[in-house]
């Protein structure tokens, strides 16, 4: 057997052999702590919270790890609206029970929640500032908190009792009733309410008569003032300026109050205390403040807006009708020009058909792509036949020309070496023109062959074209004065 | 008829979060367990005051 306190083992003696408490008294005391927590279950169960409180108060003086009692205890706190308190009996309960414990979930479900927990910690601190105002006879501020207070706790019985004390004090029999009947609601034996309620019930004309300014002193000199007052005639007159509007403030928080308990009467619910819905009031504005605001834009903003936009739309089309004449008048000028250089191209055109014409038609350098695509595709007689329509000598030919169609003379000897004898062979046998034909395209390919050129000038000569034969004989007059062939007997 | 006053005066403020851990240290009283160990080390102790 273990130690009931420390958990210890027991000695023979049954006594602890660790804190040395006999066994006897700790069950003694945990059977009591078992009693009153009975007393204390069967109390809440039927709402005598009060009751349980106190009687589990006594559980847990018998024996304060009893977890059962102790979360009981929480629990009335909590329902009677005293949350901290709930708190601080479910956190020391899972301190001695961490494990299984019913604690950690209330302390999960309350803690879980933490606006709910601010509006209980709200509360709370509105009530000390209602007892506050009740403590400085400031009943208005105090009606006021408190309804606050039980918006934000509807169980807090606490407050209840305070709000039917302050009716009861203020001449309000019916509102003080209300709130104690709220408050026996959730503590159906609260004995203080019960008290006030029977007080009510018994002086009830006392309090509806509304004559409760002031509390009814015991000594003499306060119960002759008391009755001074309660006999002294209602005159405005007499009243300062602060208790008159004291007075008016009251009177409307009453008629707001009257309003709002109106429908009340049938339905006694636990909280049924609200605090006046802004947010509606809010939504109202807003909807105004948008209104307001679209009419503005439409009737301030907007007109001047189109204005400034009508504006700079003329300011664009001026921009663009001048744009649109720059470009009108350059289109002309250009027109012109184009004319002027068509007329130009048909002119240069018709000089280059001319100077074709004039080349026979076939310009030098076609006569060079011809014979360079001839050798390229391996036909030699066919590039000799296109090239050898250019005369060598000719002083017009570029440099890379004349390279160009060296190279391929210089890779056709034998075509070459074929046209010169099939040349000198007809001019021996007096066939001019066919030695005419074989002999001008070697002498154009080869312009330094000065037997060629001397026997072309005479093929020439035989056929009658003294100009070209002329031509010849001067040529090999100039370029070779001393060979053998050189004559002066040409006409 | 009641006393607004004497009324007024058995209402004790309401705990407020920050109290929590106060309250807590509050609730942890002591029960017939440490009573009883309180007095056996009492008795223990040797009287102060012979006279």
């Amino acid at each position: 057997m273990n130690c009931l306190h420390c958990g210890a083992p027991v000695l023979i003696n049954d006594v602890c052999s660790e804190c040395g408490l006999k066994q006897e008294y700790l069950i003694k005391a945990w059977n009591t702590s078992l009693y009153y927590y009975n007393q204390g279950l069967k109390d809440a169960k039927i709402r005598n919270l009060t009751g349980a409180e106190e009687a589990l108060k006594l559980s847990l003086r018998y024996y304060k790890a009893n977890i059962d009692a102790r979360n009981l205890l929480g629990l009335v706190y909590y329902e009677t609206g005293q949350v901290v308190e709930a708190l601080a009996q479910w956190v020391i309960s899972s301190n001695y029970q961490p494990q299984e414990n019913p604690a950690l979930r209330y302390l999960k479900i309350v803690q879980g929640n933490q606006n709910k927990l601010n509006a209980y910690d709200q509360a709370a601190k509105k009530y000390n500032l209602t007892l506050h105002y009740v403590r400085q006879k400031n009943h208005d501020l105090a009606l006021i908190q408190l309804k606050r207070v039980l918006s934000e706790n509807p169980h807090f019985v606490k407050a209840y009792l305070v709000l039917a004390l302050v009716y009861m004090q203020n001449g309000n029999a019916d509102k003080a009733k209300k709130a104690l009947q709220r408050a026996l609601k959730i503590d159906k034996f609260n004995p203080l309410a019960q008290h006030y309620l029977t007080d009510l019930q018994k002086n009830e004309r006392q309090y509806t008569s509304g004559v409760v300014a002031e509390p009814i002193y015991e000594d003499d000199w306060a119960n002759e003032k008391a009755v001074e007052e309660l006999d002294a005639p209602e005159d405005e007159e007499e009243l300062d300026s602060e208790e008159t509007a004291r007075r008016k403030i009251r009177e409307i928080i009453e008629r707001g109050a009257a309003a709002e308990d109106i429908n009340s009467e049938q339905n006694l619910e636990v909280g049924s205390y609200k605090e006046i819905k802004y947010g509606k009031h809010n939504v109202l504005y807003l909807i105004a403040g948008l209104t307001i605001g679209i009419a503005a834009m439409f009737f301030l903003i907007m007109p001047a807006r189109v204005k400034r936009i009508t504006n700079e739309n003329q300011e664009l089309k001026s921009a663009y009708s001048a744009e649109l004449s720059g470009k009108n008048v350059m289109i002309a000028s250009l027109q012109d020009s184009n004319a002027q250089l068509e007329a130009d191209i048909t002119a240069l055109r018709q000089q280059m058909e001319a100077e074709a014409a004039a080349n026979g038609g076939n310009s030098i350098n076609d006569s060079v792509m011809t014979g360079v695509q001839a050798y390229m595709n391996g036909s030699k007689q066919d590039a000799l036949v296109a090239l050898g329509t250019i005369d060598l000598t000719r002083s017009d030919l570029s440099e890379a020309t004349k390279s160009c169609i060296r190279t391929i003379v210089n890779g056709c000897p034998d075509e070459m070496a074929a046209y010169r004898s099939n040349g000198l062979t007809a001019y021996g046998a007096e066939n001019y023109q066919e030695a005419i034909n074989q002999l001008q395209i070697f002498c154009n390919l080869n312009p330094d062959d000065v037997e060629a050129r001397f026997s072309l000038a005479k093929s020439y000569e035989n056929v009658g074209n003294v100009e070209a034969s002329n031509a010849l004989y001067q040529d090999i007059n100039t370029r070779f004065p001393d060979s053998e062939y050189v004559t002066t007997m040409y006409q | 008829m009641i006393n607004f006053d004497e009324e007024i005066k058995k209402f004790q403020p309401a705990a407020e979060m920050h109290q929590l851990e106060a309250n807590i240290y509050q609730n942890d009283f002591s029960d017939v367990a440490d009573v009883l160990i309180e007095v056996m080390k009492q008795a223990q102790m040797p009287p102060q005051n012979m006279e």
